[in-house]
């Protein structure tokens, strides 16, 4: 039995394992349940017309004659906050956009990011403007490049970072915007671990989902989410509101994070303001001649 | 990859969120139960076309890949059932995957796993390909624990016959 057990399991990975990927019909399923979901409304609403007529020979009926719902139309219950959410952040997925990110804390406005990026050719800019130099950095089909240009002109080549990358350097850390916000300097533990401040679109939705965040709907439409964490060094909070688009995609990210009675940083508070805008937007990004390869 | 340039309601986002992530993870579990690539696309298609219809209520679930499971092992009972009833002869059996020959041992698998009924076939996959406790796979197929212990049971006395024929490659 044990035997014939194991040759199974062996055996069924063995059939299926060579099957080739591919990908969703997502279009026709989509125009198949609508399809579907149409014919079931009319067959209700037929049904629904029997009843009165039956009950008008009888009793005084009120009925409402059910509407053939259009496709893609929202039900009579509303979607919720969450829904709305997930809805937006499944909509922006795997589409290419320009990006602006804004950052600020106590000590006045820090640094200003400007880039784009493609998540289907893991390929995007980013640009920095801080302390009167530029730091630009070039993802070329996963392989990462950066550059500072110093004030008078001079320049020290392209250094290539070592292995592949996915994303913007911006997106490695979930902290990153947090440190640099905060004066740059490394953060100590209890900072890092207060609530994974990431703007990254899809970074964000993992975070606010598994950590249980709390989202109502504003009175503009746009969405709040709060989550808040409590440790011995004390209590933690990471805010926003997340403003759609004309298309229902991520319009704009704003984003607070507070913290208190932590040892060395008593309290703190940053912000930043992630803009997503032309999605869809060619990214191509020309390789520098100017390398100095990684060490 | 799925064009999302046309603006999609709230409901249709997240169900087409789902499908990218689901399509990958079921279509094998379709084969399996099939026996067939162009079956199995054809039933996932079907059963995400009949999840789409309920999304609104659906989509508060909290396991809908359970549920996509689910209903794969049923709707595929159901085809067999109905396929078998237009039929004159007793029994149609599914079609097997083509071979390429390669792999004599799977192919020997594929044939004795498509002789099997369509409850016992989902059994023996839920089992022993999605590596389904006995419970799981009675919350998947909707019956009772012990009648999974007797669908297995039989699948595997009619699988071992099959396997341990000399001209089964894979009894070494």
């Amino acid at each position: 039995m044990h035997n014939l057990d194991e040759r199974l399991a062996h055996g069924l990975h063995r059939i299926v394992d060579g099957e080739a990927d591919s990908i969703p019909p997502t279009g026709k399923l989509l125009e198949r349940g609508r399809r579907g979901r149409r014919r079931r409304v009319s067959a209700l609403a037929g049904s629904t017309l029997a009843v009165v007529a039956l009950g008008a020979l009888g009793i005084a009926a009120v009925a409402q004659p059910t509407r053939d719902v259009p496709a893609g139309a929202s039900s009579a219950q509303a979607p919720s906050p969450e829904l709305k959410l997930a809805s937006a952040f499944a909509t922006s997925k795997d589409l290419s956009y320009r990006l602006r990110l804004t950052t600020a804390s106590r000590a006045g406005a820090g640094p200003t990011y400007e880039g784009a990026f493609d998540p289907r050719t893991d390929t995007g800019y980013l640009a920095l403007a801080q302390n009167a130099s530029v730091r630009t950095e070039l993802l070329i089909n996963g392989t990462r490049y950066t550059i500072v240009d110093r004030p008078k002109g001079e320049k020290y080549g392209y250094r290539q970072q070592y292995g592949r990358h996915d994303r913007l350097s911006l997106y490695d850390s979930p902290m990153a915007v947090v440190a640099l916000a905060a004066g740059g300097g490394e953060l100590p533990a209890e900072v890092a671990r207060m609530g994974s401040a990431s703007p990254d679109p899809a970074a964000l939705y993992e975070i606010l989902r598994k950590a249980n965040a709390t989202i109502t709907e504003n009175g503009d439409g746009s969405l709040h989410f709060v989550l808040s964490t409590q440790d011995q060094g004390g209590s933690n909070g990471l805010s926003g509101d997340i403003t759609r688009d004309a298309d229902g995609r991520i319009g704009k990210v704003t984003l607070t994070s507070n913290w208190s009675s932590m040892p060395k940083i008593p309290t703190g508070t940053m912000s930043a303001t992630l803009e997503l805008f032309d999605y869809g937007v060619d990214v191509k990004v020309e390789r520098p001649t100017d390398i100095v390869p990684s060490k | 990859m799925t064009d999302y340039t046309k603006p999609l309601s709230a409901a249709d986002a997240s169900y087409v969120a789902f499908v990218e992530a689901a399509w990958q993870r079921h279509i094998r579990l379709a084969v399996l139960l099939t026996g067939d690539r162009l079956r199995a696309e054809e039933l996932l298609q079907d059963s995400l076309v009949k999840m789409y219809e309920r999304w609104r209520k659906l989509s508060r679930l909290d396991d809908l890949h359970a549920y996509l499971r689910r209903s794969l092992v049923n709707n595929h009972t159901s085809v067999w059932r109905r396929r078998r009833r237009e039929s004159l002869v007793a029994e149609i059996p599914d079609r097997a995957m083509p071979s390429d020959g390669t792999d004599e041992d799977a192919d020997a698998l594929r044939r004795a796993l498509l002789s099997l009924p369509p409850k016992q076939r989902a059994v023996v996959v839920l089992r022993h390909y999605e590596d389904l406790s006995e419970r799981a796979v009675a919350q998947a197929l909707g019956c009772s624990v012990g009648t999974v212990k007797s669908q297995h049971s039989r699948a595997l006395e009619k699988l071992r016959r099959i396997v341990e024929q000399p001209s089964y490659t894979g009894n070494r």
